[in-house]
């Protein structure tokens, strides 16, 4: 029995990557309609910059909470500013914020690519002449990559705000403090690491949900299973990868003094 | 001429098709009938080939509906279909997706005779040239459906297919929706296949019924034939439809 999900999931992968490859093929082939761009990131990225800015800033506000409880009782609240933006940017930050995206980009993306699958929208482009993942996917997919990671790096930021603003608020520590040793801890390395990271997670995120909206079938109830297993799948995926990620930059760190 | 070949398609374990065979001539009206998930929808869907057959053939105009592109690409030029559901671009215009098939067959090369081709598509189905500028969800669904006929008759095609175009009508539109079904029929010489539960439209316009039953072909003849017919499941369509 696993051994089959084991197999299905392989398949998965390796038809995610064919999709991806074909998707690629036409973007340097053909280029992309920038009209059809910026109207997707409005529907699926603009739409979402309210929630991201919420998240942002409680994300930054939880870890200054966390992590001050730690030094308090060593004494350490002087290293609270630095030690919540650094794990915050390199780690917490896009995790949490990619889920959340997951959730409203991703989410949105795949219920409408899998609605105008399983109306024949898809089916009918095909007779038209139309390449349907020229026309619809490939759009959405740079859409979603794009606003992904806009979004990731605004929340990002808003992280440190949230966590500077909360600690003067409820933990009365001073912002000028509080970001006395942010320049210490935050080096070049940990925004890079942050910025790929939001790179990675934005396309993972865009290449999940095209796929996942334009394989759906079985009508309505397709729609809600295809939703569910590729929000699903785009938060497994993002917690391996910024693993992965983790795991490389520290490799890299001891190999090459960098990171 | 549509030749349709021992055509067999199955999901899984279950057998939809089982070696279907019929000819769709010019002008020839050709209504598919059948209990509802009998394979009505995927034996159209086999003919313009969005799906795969397991065993069979399709042949139009003398070429094979192959998975090939370029020959798909070809075969979908000459035979149209209208789906289920209107199948409208929600982000595009009314005009934009009438001219979605110009665009993507390149029949017309101007912008100017694709608008034209658009309007007289358009007014051909009976509706009005101010929806142009309007977007699908402006418009009620017996509109969009109409709109969907229009989109596939601006390539002129020399076939097509409606999955029940009259579902969801009101008596006043199904009877103007069969209007132009015999219209193009009989006017443009176009070879029309129509999977509908509408018997009464059946009865009195098909050249020709297919009655499919468990996937295969049980019945197949002339409207007044199948108003004679003995099969069983004809004996019961025409007693639900109360036409004897």
């Amino acid at each position: 029995m696993s051994s089959n999900y084991f197999v299905a999931g392989i398949q998965e992968i390796g038809q995610v990557a064919i999709f991806f490859t074909r998707l690629t093929g036409i973007f340097f082939r053909k280029g992309v309609r920038i009209r059809d761009i910026v109207h997707q990131m409005f529907e699926a990225g603009v739409r979402s910059v309210p929630i991201t800015v919420t998240s942002g800033l409680f994300v930054g506000a939880i870890m200054a909470i966390q992590i001050n409880e730690q030094l308090k009782d060593f004494g350490a609240q002087s290293f609270l500013g630095g030690l919540t933006t650094s794990v915050t940017i390199r780690d917490v930050g896009p995790v949490l914020i990619g889920f959340l995206l997951s959730g409203k980009v991703g989410a949105y993306t795949i219920a409408e690519l899998g609605t105008m699958k399983v109306t024949d929208q898809v089916a009918a482009l095909e007779c038209l002449g139309i390449d349907a993942l020229e026309f619809i996917v490939l759009p959405r997919l740079v859409a979603v990559f794009i606003s992904s990671f806009l979004l990731l790096v605004v929340g990002l930021t808003l992280t440190v705000f949230g966590g500077a603003y909360f600690s003067m608020l409820a933990l009365q520590i001073n912002v000028q403090n509080y970001m006395n040793n942010v320049p210490q801890l935050i080096t070049t390395a940990s925004i890079v690491v942050g910025v790929v990271k939001s790179l990675l997670f934005g396309m993972l995120i865009g290449v999940i949900s095209c796929y996942k909206g334009y394989t759906t079938v079985g009508g309505a109830e397709g729609v809600g299973k295809s939703v569910k297993n590729g929000s699903v799948l785009i938060l497994v995926w993002i917690v391996i990868l910024d693993f992965g990620i983790s795991t490389l930059s520290r490799l890299i760190q001891e190999i090459f003094g960098v990171l | 001429m549509i030749e349709i070949r021992e055509l067999s398609k199955s999901f899984g374990t279950r057998k939809v098709l089982d070696k279907v065979s019929f000819e769709v001539g010019a002008s020839e009206v050709v209504f598919v009938l059948g209990k509802s998930g009998v394979g009505k929808s995927v034996l159209l869907k086999n003919i313009v080939g969005i799906l795969e057959p397991d065993s069979g053939s399709v042949r139009i105009e003398s070429k094979t509906v192959t998975s090939d592109r370029a020959v798909l690409k070809e075969i979908r030029k000459t035979c149209g279909m209208v789906f289920q559901f209107p199948a409208l671009i929600d982000s595009l215009s009314v005009k934009e997706n009438l001219k979605l098939g110009l665009r993507g067959h390149q029949t017309l090369d101007s912008e100017a005779s694709m608008n034209e081709k658009a309007i007289s598509t358009l007014k051909l189905c009976g509706l009005p040239e101010s929806l142009l500028e309007k977007f699908p969800a402006d418009l009620s669904f017996t509109m969009q459906k109409r709109v969907s006929v229009a989109r596939a008759l601006a390539l002129d095609p020399k076939f097509l297919l409606f999955d029940e175009p009259t579902t969801g009508l009101d008596p006043v539109l199904t009877a103007q929706t069969n209007e132009l079904i015999r219209h193009l029929a009989k006017v443009s010489r176009v070879g029309i296949i129509v999977v509908s539960h509408d018997m009464t439209s059946a009865i009195h316009f098909a050249h020709k019924i297919i009655l499919l039953e468990e996937g295969r072909v049980a019945f197949s003849g002339g409207g007044e034939e199948f108003r004679k017919s003995k099969v069983p499941l004809a004996v019961s369509f025409l007693k639900e439809a109360h036409v004897f």
